[in-house]
């Protein structure tokens, strides 16, 4: 086993991840509400039928062409085996996923006939409750996050083997400290709620609160994880350490992600249990009337966080 | 604990919130010593500006209807008695009771209206 296995490991689970984000997630996303909305957009009658249906294979295509493009680019990297490359890609695939459904997104809102919400917005409910922070992030966890991150660096900067590259533990440190930002987000961030079965949509939205931070606390420790298994990996001198060491490191960080994977499945689950029948979030219409306020948090936010990952992965690829 | 905002209403939307609020404690559902959101959360759950929250806060505390406590931020405060002046009260009636009367209504629907709302609300207390 080289010292570069958890590389491989990180990339055949991003793998299998794609393949289920792809197969359940993903492929029925536009139809997953039913015949009035189309990824979630409420669409005129005319919409309807056929042109749903041309619609739906667009999507299916646009999808297919990602898949295609990505698994070639991971084919090119094993035929001319450049195997350091593979968590650049792993990260890469993960970028162009997100900015294809986002712009997928943005089309479909630009050019799909959507229902007619009225001039005037409507009414929608505020929910009173509190919230806070700490009844959904546990703080003891964040302390032990941050504490993991910062010993694996001083252990890398101080006891660091003459072989050891920043570029990948800089990548994993980068998603971590984003994803523990984006959890205090996901806590803070709210939406106007629809007026009617308002107490349901706000059990949905908690629920999809909750399932959010967990999902990102699995995350977080995933890739703070994978940064203190590299420190421990390439602190000893000569690069040599021991073989049962690799072992536990790959061994912890399939533990974190086969948590992770059922988290998101029983996340999944419980989300499409709550939702029975509720509006799709990306219909909810705020006090303006519109329906793409959702789309505005965070925004700015989101840009910086692609465009830093983007850079760091190119740095990563090109070994800077 | 939940209050309808109406974009359609013809009431600004701070004044929507302030006797939403009102409604929620003369109906039992807040309490006294229950904390609110902050002006932040309300504000970035609605989509609003700050200042629109923080008006309708800043009104229900003049009429101590909320109070800030350290570390426990906004909070239910009723104060037993309020005292408010009885020209007061009726001044608070007249606008929805000559609305009442424009409509056409008799006299005793009108008062039927008002006993059933009172009602109402009473029966909604009495669940605390």
């Amino acid at each position: 086993m080289n010292t570069e296995i958890l590389m491989y490991v990180v990339t055949a689970l991003a793998l299998v991840g794609r393949v289920y984000d792809l197969l359940w997630l993903r492929w029925n996303l536009p139809n997953a509400h039913g015949p009035e909305f189309f990824m979630g957009v409420e669409v005129a009658s005319e919409f309807r039928g056929a042109r749903a249906i041309q619609w739906t294979m667009r999507y299916h295509a646009l999808i297919l062409a990602e898949l295609v493009f990505v698994a070639a680019a991971a084919g090119w990297l094993v035929v001319l085996g450049l195997w350091r490359w593979l968590p650049g890609w792993a990260g890469g695939a993960a970028v162009i996923a997100i900015l294809n459904i986002r712009a997928i997104e943005a089309w479909v809102r630009r050019s799909v006939p959507a229902a007619k919400g009225g001039d005037v917005g409507p009414a929608v409910a505020l929910s009173l409750e509190v919230r806070r922070r700490g009844d959904y992030l546990s703080w003891v966890s964040e302390a032990l996050l941050a504490v993991t991150l910062g010993a694996s660096w001083i252990l890398l900067l101080t006891r660091g083997a003459d072989g050891w590259r920043w570029q990948s533990p800089a990548v994993w440190t980068y998603l971590a400290v984003a994803s523990s930002l984006w959890k205090v987000s996901a806590v803070r961030s709210g939406v106007p709620l629809p007026a009617d079965r308002a107490e349901e949509h706000r059990q949905w939205l908690n629920t999809r609160r909750r399932h959010s931070v967990r999902l990102l606390d699995c995350f977080s420790w995933f890739t703070v994880l994978l940064v203190a298994g590299y420190a421990a990996l390439h602190s000893s001198p000569g690069d040599s350490a021991a073989p049962w060491l690799r072992w536990i490191m790959v061994a912890v960080v399939l533990a974190v992600w086969a948590t992770m994977a059922a988290v998101t499945v029983r996340g999944q689950q419980r989300l499409a249990s709550t939702a029975g029948g509720l509006r799709p979030m990306e219909s909810w219409r705020g006090l303006s009337g519109q329906d793409d306020h959702h789309l505005l948090p965070g925004g700015v936010w989101g840009v910086g966080f692609v465009a830093g990952l983007i850079l760091l992965i190119a740095l990563n690829f090109w070994g800077l | 604990m939940l209050l309808t905002v109406d974009a359609n209403d013809k009431r600004p939307i701070y004044q929507q919130i302030v006797d939403g609020v009102k409604a929620l404690i003369a109906r039992g559902d807040l309490r006294e010593g229950t904390s609110l959101p902050t002006v932040r959360q309300v504000a970035g759950d609605l989509r609003v500006n700050l200042n629109t929250i923080a008006v309708a806060y800043r009104q229900l505390q003049d009429e101590g209807f909320l109070s800030v406590r350290h570390g426990a931020g906004t909070v239910v405060s009723i104060r037993p008695g309020r005292s408010i002046e009885t020209e007061a009260l009726r001044k608070l009636l007249r606008p929805t009771l000559t609305e009442l009367i424009l409509t056409g209504l008799s006299d005793e629907a009108i008062a039927g209206i008002v006993r059933q709302e009172l009602k109402a609300l009473r029966m909604k207390g009495d669940r605390r």
